[in-house]
């Protein structure tokens, strides 16, 4: 058994070294704005992403849902562009846009040819600027995001599960909030608070562009210096909140009624993210327990017990501060919830009283590097993924991440399931049908 | 609900799958970008530049089509199979959605427990995607793993055993999560759009069928289903990705040639649409709801038919194009009445649907319903402006290589194209199918299809949405 750990350990360190297939690059103009460059020539599309540094964790108290609101009004024009026209002029070039909001950051994009990248350049450089921010958008903007949570979080009962379930596993972190807003934050927020936000946050020394796909770096970085430099860095550093979660004493919980036929039970356990080395055990562990038809609890649950419809579990290692590790059943029948979640508990128990085989710490590394290959497949998701390990930091984090994992031993698996897998750590969430 | 779902911020959000409910920790400015005609075909694939998509076709002797593209970029290989084998081959509802699941629950050679450990272990991953012409299946595996996956995935393709006590607890599973969907108020108004403008015909029902005709399924009906269908001379493969054409020829086309056997012929009626003097009104009643979800169509077009790239710009303005089509500019973005609203059409192997989809605070149906109307007369009466006719045409032709813009599009893409005989030059060719379109074109696909007086129109909401 010892023999296989060092041949497969052999084989990653011969693999992993070799893992990226295209040419990352940066440079910081004189703002602070960070352009990173991923140079990708197998289809000829671009993606231009600009990021900022602002997520929902950044709200204050009362205007939840304020950086979700003010993504929405980036569209609504800027001083060179007036009007409701961004994603008109990316579509009549061939283009898509979009934008995200998460807890963490906030992301717009386009994706087009690279001969019509200096588009995105000019409308993305205006609306980091030039801003309108107009009344009477605002109020339609308002009512648009207010449709979108009554469609994504009110009527959906799982959603809302969900947001109840993390609102009560932090009781101060502003994890606790969800990225949409509350409704009546989303009511109360005032276009002022809105200008303010923008003024603080929306900074050349806030942002950095991932700019990927057909394109030259020499070619492209002439066209952003242009357009970008120029704008002004916050003479201040865009406010940071100090956060922390205090203590918990005993297992939270929340029963939610609703009009739904499966039964959900959620287990969240709050644990740390990367670059701590424990959220990558959390990662492996993962993938042995809920990842994959072969994992344990769909083992146990599904086919073994036939207690449940699925099973799965889900830890989110890039956050900016530690998250949930999530545990999740659709079960057949309310009855067996208790059952449920004490198959689950033995089942977390296992682990901890002995470690996983060698089998398993090979399976999830396989899918470790198998991801890693996929995701470069999609050079915009590539950029995404990238992006996300800027936001903690350096896009090259991404090395140390991939050389970190590959060294997870079962013994850390086992530390990890022991470390947080309590009773004083836990959040329970049960959807019952009404 | 997975959790995976949860995690993944799948941008490509794709309306037509109608059941697969994502949670994502984000909110998006919007949840569509463009819904356009041919189900997710012109949303998620695309046109690479012809000149980069140099692709060999090899037919086998014993029927099979293989396209094979090589790309050597990254160490992957995606292999697709598309079989035509779907709902309009049923003998009853849900045999297509479970022969194709039950694939992977045991072959000859390996049981059910050890198929779903080899492909954790490998990490590779078998999708499949039953659409209402075809069923497909994805392999995606690295390149280190080559060998076993293929080996994998042509067990399971080849040599499938169908075991009675998997199927028991696959149908369990199903049914399960069906009368989940059915709480699900977009599922229940599509389910109940198709079943009125369809009716009998196999795409009036959801493709993973009924949750209370699933206790009629035998393991013979699924048996029979893949005997009859699942032959080589009709499938047709694409290989992508990082495989020389000499281990192309030895991993992939010679075990498949040795594999022989003639499928049944497709049994295809076309569907028979009765006729409607004036609206055909469904409303269900939903009061746990706070949105009314609003369904409103007719009748569609075949993807053969000749209007296919007229109706294909007219939605584009109409409803297909994100936040810029004339539906979304009224209903959302200048009365902010909706989220999410589009429009879209389903031009299948026969006749398919033509829809609008909205979403809206329950007290506003009635005012959203009359705008929905408004515009579909709109567009019947005027037609399209020569700026709104240009801007399409850019968008259609100019965004043709976003949709097959990565290895495992292609790969999905190059067996449809064969599929509905578009011929080998249709990435080339699309731009011109797109440009000669007219203003009178559009006029005259928008007069035939548009059905503003007599529409269907379903309706999920609570009990305040409808006076």
């Amino acid at each position: 058994m010892k023999k296989t750990a060092i041949v497969i350990f052999f084989i990653f360190i011969l693999i992993f070294p070799s893992m990226a297939f295209c040419e990352v690059k940066e440079k910081v103009l004189k703002n602070g704005l960070k352009i990173i460059f991923i140079e990708d020539h197998s289809s000829p599309v671009s993606t231009f992403q600009v990021w900022y540094k602002v997520g929902s964790m950044d709200e204050a108290e009362g205007k939840s849902g304020i950086s979700h609101l003010l993504e929405h009004l980036m569209f609504r024009g800027s001083r060179n562009y007036p009007g409701n026209v961004f994603s008109k002029i990316i579509q009549s070039q061939g283009g898509i846009d979009n934008a995200f909001t998460t807890k963490d950051y906030t992301v717009y994009f386009q994706k087009l040819s690279p001969s019509k990248i200096q588009t995105s350049i000019s409308l993305e450089a205006d609306r980091m600027a030039n801003l309108l921010l107009l009344p009477e958008d605002f109020e339609l903007e308002k009512k648009i995001v207010l449709e979108e949570r009554r469609q994504r979080y009110d009527d959906d009962p799982e959603s809302l599960m969900f947001e109840e379930v993390i609102s009560v596993a932090f009781k101060n972190h502003s994890y606790r909030k969800p990225v949409i807003g509350w409704i009546e934050d989303i009511q109360s927020i005032t276009l002022d608070d809105v200008k303010n936000y923008y003024n603080e946050y929306y900074c050349p020394n806030n942002a950095f562009i991932i700019v990927a796909g057909d394109i030259k770096q020499k070619e492209v970085i002439g066209q952003i210096k242009e357009k970008f430099e120029n704008i002004p860095s916050c003479k201040i550093n865009p406010p940071r909140k100090n956060l922390y979660e205090p203590e918990q004493y005993g297992e939270r919980r929340v029963i939610l009624k609703k009009q739904t036929h499966l039964p959900m039970l959620v287990m969240a356990y709050k644990v740390p993210a990367y670059p701590q080395k424990d959220s990558l055990s959390l990662e492996v562990l993962s993938t042995i327990m809920g990842e994959g038809k072969s994992s344990r609890l769909y083992r146990k649950l599904v086919i073994e017990k036939a207690l449940v419809v699925d099973v799965s579990t889900g830890n989110s290692p890039l956050s900016r501060d530690g998250f949930l590790f999530f545990i999740v059943a659709s079960l057949k029948d309310v009855e067996k919830i208790d059952e449920v979640r004490k198959i689950i508990e033995e089942e977390i128990d296992r682990i901890k009283n002995e470690q996983p085989s060698e089998k398993e710490i090979e399976k999830a590394k396989n899918q470790v590097e198998a991801s890693f290959l996929f995701n470069q497949d999609s050079v915009f998701g590539y950029a995404l993924y990238l992006g996300r390990f800027e936001i903690l930091g350096d896009w090259k984090m991404i090395d140390r991440y991939r050389e970190e994992i590959i060294k997870v031993q079962s013994e850390d698996v086992q530390n990890v399931t022991k470390k947080y897998f309590n009773f004083n750590n836990l959040s329970i969430g049960v959807l019952l049908p009404r | 609900m997975n959790i995976q779902l949860f995690f993944k911020k799948s941008l490509n959000s794709c309306h037509i799958v109608l059941h697969r409910k994502t949670f994502k920790p984000v909110s998006f400015k919007f949840l569509i970008f463009i819904v356009f005609g041919f189900f997710c075909l012109f949303f998620n694939n695309s046109l690479v530049g012809a000149e980069t998509m140099d692709f060999k076709t090899f037919q086998l002797q014993n029927g099979t089509k293989i396209k094979y593209l090589q790309r050597e970029n990254i160490p992957i290989v995606y292999v697709s199979v598309l079989i035509p084998a779907s709902v309009l081959d049923e003998s009853k509802p849900s045999v297509a959605y479970l022969t194709a699941h039950m694939l992977t629950h045991g072959t000859q050679r390996l049981t059910a427990r050890q198929i779903e450990e080899e492909i954790d272990f490998l990490a590779i991953s078998i999708e499949k995607n039953i659409t209402h012409d075809y069923t497909m299946l994805t392999l995606s595996t690295t390149k280190r793993h080559l060998n076993e996956a293929l080996n994998l995935f042509l067990d399971i393709l080849m040599h499938p055993s169908f075991p009675e006590d998997e199927l028991k607890k696959e149908i369990s599973i199903l049914e399960k999560s069906l009368k989940q969907m059915e709480e699900d108020p977009s599922f229940i108004a599509h389910k109940t759009f198709l079943k009125q403008l369809f009716g009998q015909h196999p795409y009036g029902r959801p493709i993973e069928g009924e949750p209370d005709k699933l206790k009629d399924i035998t393991r013979q009906d699924i048996v029979s289903f893949y005997e009859n269908l699942y032959k080589p001379d009709g499938m047709i493969f694409s290989v992508v990705g990082d495989i020389k054409e000499d281990e192309l020829k030895e991993l992939i086309n010679k075990p498949i040639a040795q594999w022989n056997g003639n499928r049944k012929e497709r049994n295809l009626n076309p569907p028979v649409f009765s006729k409607r003097t004036e609206p055909s009104k469904i409303f269900i009643k939903r009061d746990d709801l706070t949105q009314s979800t609003i369904v409103l169509g007719f009748e569609g077009i075949s993807r053969k038919d000749p209007d296919f790239y007229a109706v294909s710009v007219m939605n584009y303005i109409l409803g297909g194009g994100g936040l810029t089509s004339r539906l979304a500019k009224y209903i959302r973005e200048e009365h902010g009445l909706a989220y999410s609203i589009y429009s879209t059409f389903k031009p299948y192997l026969l006749p398919g649907s033509f829809y609008v989809e909205v979403k809206t605070k329950a007290e506003n149906t009635d005012n959203v319903v009359g705008m929905i109307v408004k515009e579909l007369k709109k567009m019947r009466e005027n037609g399209v402006t020569d700026e709104e006719l240009k801007e399409a045409k850019a968008f259609l032709i100019g965004s043709f290589p976003l949709r097959i813009d990565t290895m495992k599009k292609i790969s999905e893409f190059l067996p449809v194209i064969e599929f509905y005989n578009l011929g080998d030059d249709y990435i080339k060719k699309y731009p011109e199918y797109i440009e000669k379109i007219t203003a009178k074109d559009i006029k005259k696909v928008a007069d035939r299809l548009l059905n503003s007086s007599s529409y269907i129109l379903v309706i999920v909401a609570p009990s305040n949405a409808v006076k």
